[in-house]
């Protein structure tokens, strides 16, 4: 089902005046200006440009208004859930969230308990994902990301060829502005500085989103580094220069995952990190955007208890809901799910990116039964959530158009305030009737306007 | 009881190396059954080095040489009072922290005889009994040799070749206990004699933790035994963490000596 609402068919009414010629305009601009996202396939790289349709996702002003909030309040909670984690664990000790599911999670990181962040903020820069229920017409959040959520760059890219090649169509439409993440960035990477210069750490030119972090250090004025022009230096990190100048380093946005960040404290092959720096984050001597451990807030296990996070920190009521989870490791659950496995899509919790996701309905009787055995001898290992029938959105493509998949990647940024961009990666399907839009999954992207 | 600990290694690269950074666990740990007297690092001049405590409470002593060079050598001396039984105190985890298994302290292939006497100690329902019995086991039933097994060897190896060392003998009790419920955390330090540092169990009896070293087939009461770093597994506690610039083969020395002096 297709979602429809006033503001799309306003949309469509200008669009469809317009010269259709105007659309390869667009599409030469992201191949000019490198929109590109590497996969890694069958142990090559291939480097390939980001697909992009024309037809952009709209979301009604008062629709999004309630987004926001619950986004906000969301993450509020995953915050103060990871301070919690960190230090007290009350919400372990109040039984809340059963121990094991924290304590046996690979992204749970003991050896930094009792680290205190820069203004008690770990979730800096949030990447939630949701879908539009198409049941009933809600949206539901299908992921957080809070280690390195990537992706803004592209939308925040495609804005500024679109309004160039589609000038009426801002005119006739009140779509929000978007150009004010890099400066909420880095408004937040300065309000949790602990004295210095802002840093966007990459792990090189292969990294798939390569693209990205060059961008959005020119867009907030921070300095581009690999691991190799910075320096641990007593219990502070400074940047070299060519000419031996050092200079301290008071936050940093790294795009690396935890596991690379420290040949001294992670993998110890890891070429692209820092030496020591996990010591300097232990003195507080540095605001790593985001911070070391969070994978424990995003765990698909953990998500299962998001909406009880909520009640239990914010005394509120969730504003978005979460899928409906199963959980095997609970007994009546596990009971549900052998019994109802074929029509259920299973996740393996330590997997991403669309990865380890199964779907019942696809799987023969003997995958099934396997399936359902790895279940009962690790349940911790999975959760089984129902299909959602969710929106189809339009797209343009080979000269018609039509229904695709989609979710949408909401970014969220914590600094003085809790801010949600009023924009986001709208990833769709390239084929028909497939549910994965993940990019590394070979989705394409569209723009996401919030109209008045 | 008095004991002097003398704890050295050197570490000799073939080629030269630079920026070499350092991340050393080798402070003793505060207990309530010794007072550590003295204690004294000493590394070659010219290196800044910087103390901070990790989430588990292990002092890890940061440290950078930038200039080149061919060897990197790390001395301590220690004077430890001991005044009391061995144990300890929570630390700052829901003992719940180490129940969960630990890639190192997890098997991964069918191993009969090790599920065997994992269900064989399930009959017993004993703290006490069950770690006797575990620590028994693994003495009679392993034999103590280097080389078989490596810092990074998870417990199917010691399984498989039933051979290992202290790390390996620990992280074997460790699976056995953490099976059964029974908190159980990795230790790493020293105990009285020459060669090389050495690693137990600690366990939780419902009110503290007592410790047990499968190697010597002792629960540990009067023994002086040295606390340097304790976590899940023995990732959580090596010696001597580096990283540096250079391509490099390195050679480890390490001498040990710890004796009862009045």
């Amino acid at each position: 089902m297709t979602e429809k609402n006033p503001q799309l068919e306003q949309f469509f009414q200008i669009f469809n005046k317009l010269d259709k010629n105007r659309i390869a305009d667009l599409k030469e601009f992201t191949n000019n200006f490198g929109i590109n996202f590497n996969l890694f396939k069958d142990g090559s790289f291939i480097e390939r440009s980001f697909p992009f349709d024309v037809i952009p996702r709209i979301i009604p002003k008062d629709e999004f208004k309630v987004l926001e909030r619950g986004l906000q309040q969301r993450v509020k909670a995953l915050n103060i859930f990871l301070n919690d984690i960190y230090s007290d664990q009350k919400i372990i000790k109040d039984k809340i969230i059963p121990a094991e599911f924290v304590f046996s999670s690979k992204a749970y990181r003991p050896e930094f308990h009792g680290v205190k962040t820069s203004r008690s903020i770990r979730t800096h820069i949030s990447g939630i994902d949701l879908v539009k229920n198409s049941a009933n017409n809600r949206w539901t959040i299908l992921e957080d990301n809070l280690r390195v959520p990537s992706g803004a760059s592209y939308p925040l890219s495609i804005r500024q060829a679109y309004r160039k090649v589609y000038p009426e169509i801002f005119e006739q439409m009140n779509v929000e502005k978007i150009r004010y993440y890099p400066q909420k960035l880095a408004e937040m990477m300065n309000y949790v500085s602990t004295g210095g210069i802002n840093v966007v750490l990459t792990p090189g030119r292969y990294n798939s989103a390569f693209y990205e972090h060059a961008y959005l250090a020119k867009q907030t004025d921070a300095i581009l580094a690999v691991g190799s022009d910075l320096e641990v230096r007593d219990d502070k990190l400074y940047l070299k220069s060519f000419d031996g100048k050092r200079e301290k380093v008071g936050a940093m946005y790294r795009r690396l995952d935890d596991d690379f960040l420290d040949p001294l404290e992670f993998k110890p092959d890891s070429m692209i990190g820092v030496a020591g720096l996990s010591n300097v984050y232990r003195s507080g001597n540095i605001a790593l955007i985001n911070s070391i451990g969070n994978g424990i807030a995003d765990d698909k296990g953990i998500y299962y208890f998001v909406p009880k996070m909520i009640k239990y920190y914010l005394n509120e009521e969730p504003i978005i809901d979460n899928a409906p989870t199963y959980l095997p490791y609970f007994e009546n659950d596990m009971k549900y799910v052998l019994e109802n496995i074929e029509k259920l899509v299973i996740k393996d919790v330590a997997e991403a990116g669309g990865y380890g996701v199964l779907f019942g309905y696809k799987m023969s009787a003997v995958q099934l039964s396997d399936l359902k055995e790895v279940i009962k001898r690790e349940p911790r290992r999975f959760i089984a959530q129902e299909l959602i029938e969710f929106y189809d959105v339009e797209c343009f493509m080979n000269g018609e158009i039509v229904p695709r998949k989609s979710d949408l990647r909401c970014y969220v940024a914590y600094g003085e305030e809790i801010y949600v961009w009023t924009n986001g990666l709208t990833r769709y399907a390239l084929e028909a009737g497939n549910y994965l839009v993940n990019s590394s999954q070979g989705g394409g992207f569209k723009d996401t306007w919030i109209v008045e | 009881m008095r004991v002097k600990l003398n704890y050295r290694f050197d570490l000799e690269f073939s080629n030269e190396v630079k920026d070499h950074r350092f991340a050393l666990k080798i402070t003793p740990r505060k207990t309530p059954f010794y007072r550590v007297e003295e204690f004294v690092i000493s590394l070659q001049n010219n290196i800044y080095i910087n103390n901070i405590i990790d989430g588990f409470g292990n002092v890890i002593t940061f440290g950078t040489i930038n200039n080149y060079h061919k060897s990197f050598s790390v001395e301590i001396s220690a004077k430890i009072d001991f005044f009391s039984e061995y144990l300890d105190f929570q630390d700052d985890f829901l003992n719940e922290m180490y129940l969960s298994a630990t890639n190192l302290t997890t098997s991964n292939i069918y191993i009969n005889e090790y599920l065997n006497f994992k269900n064989e100690l399930k009959i017993y329902n004993n703290i006490e009994k069950n770690v006797l019995l575990a620590n028994e086991y693994i003495f009679q039933n392993f034999k103590y040799e280097s080389g078989v097994t490596d810092a990074y060897s998870s417990i199917d190896t010691i399984l498989q070749s039933k051979r290992g060392v202290c790390q390996d003998f620990a992280h074997l009790l460790i699976a056995y206990l953490r099976d059964l419920k029974i908190p159980a955390r990795y230790v790493s330090g020293f105990v009285t004699g020459e060669g090389e540092s050495h690693a137990w169990v600690e366990y939780f009896n419902g009110k503290i933790w007592l410790g047990v070293d499968p190697t010597h087939n002792r629960i540990i009461k009067n023994e002086p035994y040295i606390k340097i770093a304790q976590g899940r597994d023995a990732l959580d506690t090596a010696i001597n963490k580096g990283s540096f610039v250079g391509k490099s083969k390195q050679q480890l020395k390490v001498f040990t000596k710890m004796e009862i002096y009045n």
